[in-house]
């Protein structure tokens, strides 16, 4: 079994600094205390090259941090990069490949107009159907207004996942909008893809996290506080959107819940704290009845009852989600690991979740392209 | 607009693939596309380059139950029946 040790974070937000010292930023403080135990670096990052105009991103990163000769590898899943750079670390761990992994999430992406930037994630959509001008933020619009007619769900439902996650934002310092926004200011906020409007999408963020993984037989000589990944699952969709039946669920993540699910021996109603991908508000009520917190079509009276607030029943998105902290592509999926480490350890400050014991994250890539979900305890 | 139709089954989807997703079937025709069906329409104000700054996102099905995007100027409403057509930069549609 692995284990999380550590987590780093860096500030999330426009960062004037470049691509390698932002994940330097963020991975120097755990290679300054577990230096010379580190024998696997894995680097979480979609777009180096679009962006940074930087390959082999991994080993530049190796030399800078001194680690010339430790092994690494970039994992690129576009938006779910992060949770497949720790399972890519816990299967490392696993198969005795590797003792002591840091992962490193980062992305740079600030800097280009918005169009350009639209332009560079969409190119992860098949061409036939990005020749259409479709873009991710236009694929939730159309999962928001199908969700909403066939569950009847009110408009402010959806709203009001931007208004918890900005919430849950204005408490962690780490995150790009540190501001709450009211129900009145996301309802009137400019439209982006119709029905949604701007404070339900995602900021264009730069930012890294790194952790510290290792095996549960190492973790006490590594770090007194950690935090055990009991079951992990991943699964895929087609990259063809037009080619799914239905625009309110998202196989890809229903797949993966049930495998982590099941490989944990743990089931949905005993997670205290998890993490979602909420590139837009759609996005979490539809991946919470996804992973199985909620019945399908009943997500949404969730956020109306105030269940996934950091007060409720399952708090979700404590760290303000993709959608308050920000979203530097890489780094999402290693923050959600990051978040839960926090919390599960008691170290999550002005956001702490009470008697969190269980956790869970759901890093997504694409639009439900794959997913891994990850289960996590044994404090 | 061209989609494909696999021969050894009669599948037809827009994405091009080397194997069927029905019959794993690997020879393929091409099929011209000329209408279809608005299942929904979405208004994009943030759009990627090169396309315009604002426009419709039509989803469409054809007769065979093949779906698939275009762009439209206007709005349209779900059932209307739509031309679907090939521009400089994709497929675009208008109501018929």
């Amino acid at each position: 079994m692995s284990v999380v040790a550590d987590v780093c974070f860096t500030k999330f937000g426009k960062r004037s600094e470049g691509l390698i010292d932002i994940a330097s930023e963020s991975s120097l403080p755990l290679v300054k205390k577990y230096g010379d135990a580190i024998d696997f670096v894995v680097v979480s990052n979609s777009y180096s090259g679009e962006y940074n105009d930087v390959s082999g991103l991994n080993n530049l990163l190796t030399t800078r941090l001194s680690l010339d000769d430790v092994p690494s590898v970039r994992v690129d899943n576009t938006s779910g990069s992060g949770g497949s750079a720790v399972l890519t670390a816990h299967s490392l761990i696993q198969s005795g490949i590797a003792k002591n992994v840091l992962v490193i999430g980062a992305e740079k992406m600030t800097g280009y107009p918005t169009r350009k930037s639209t332009k560079i994630i969409a190119s992860l959509l098949s061409p036939e159907e990005r020749s259409a001008g479709i873009s991710l933020p236009s694929l939730a619009a159309f999962m928001a207004r199908s969700y909403m007619e066939k569950y009847d769900a009110p408009r402010e439902s959806l709203a009001g996942v931007a208004v918890k996650n900005h919430h849950n934002g204005s408490l962690n310092p780490y995150a790009h909008f540190q501001s709450e926004v009211s129900l009145e200011e996301v309802m009137q906020s400019k439209v982006i893809a119709d029905p949604l409007r701007i404070y339900e999408y995602c900021p264009v963020s730069d930012g890294s996290v790194s952790l510290m993984m290792t095996s549960d037989e190492d973790a006490d000589s590594i770090s007194s506080r950690h935090v055990e990944i009991l079951g992990i699952g991943t699964s895929a969709g087609t990259s063809s959107i037009s080619y799914r039946e239905d625009l309110t669920s998202i196989g890809s993540v229903a797949r993966s819940s049930a495998i982590a699910f099941r490989n944990s021996g743990v089931t949905p109603n005993y997670i205290d704290v998890a993490e979602l991908h909420d590139m837009a508000s759609i996005l979490e009520i539809v991946e919470s009845e996804d992973v199985g917190f909620f019945k399908k079509g009943h997500g949404w009276e969730a956020i109306m009852g105030a269940e996934t607030e950091i007060t409720g029943s399952l708090p979700i998105n404590t760290s303000g989600g993709l959608n308050s902290k920000g979203h530097p592509i890489g780094a999402s999926g290693v923050a959600q690991t990051g978040e839960i480490y926090l919390q599960l350890t008691g170290t999550a400050e002005r956001r702490q979740v009470k008697n969190a014991h269980l956790g869970f994250s759901l890093s997504m890539a694409g639009f439900g392209n794959g997913a891994t979900a990850i289960v996590y305890g044994g404090v | 607009m061209i989609i494909n139709r696999c021969r050894s089954c009669g599948h037809e989807f827009l994405v091009k693939r080397v194997r069927c997703p029905s019959c794993h079937g690997e020879d393929f025709d091409q099929i011209h596309i000329h209408e279809g069906t608005v299942l929904d329409c979405v208004d994009l104000i943030a759009t990627p380059e090169p396309f315009p700054d604002s426009y419709s996102i039509v989803l469409a099905r054809t007769d065979n139950d093949v779906r698939l995007f275009c762009r439209s100027e206007k709005r349209v409403r779900a059932g209307t029946v739509v031309s679907i057509s090939d521009s400089e930069l994709g497929p675009v549609c208008s109501k018929k």
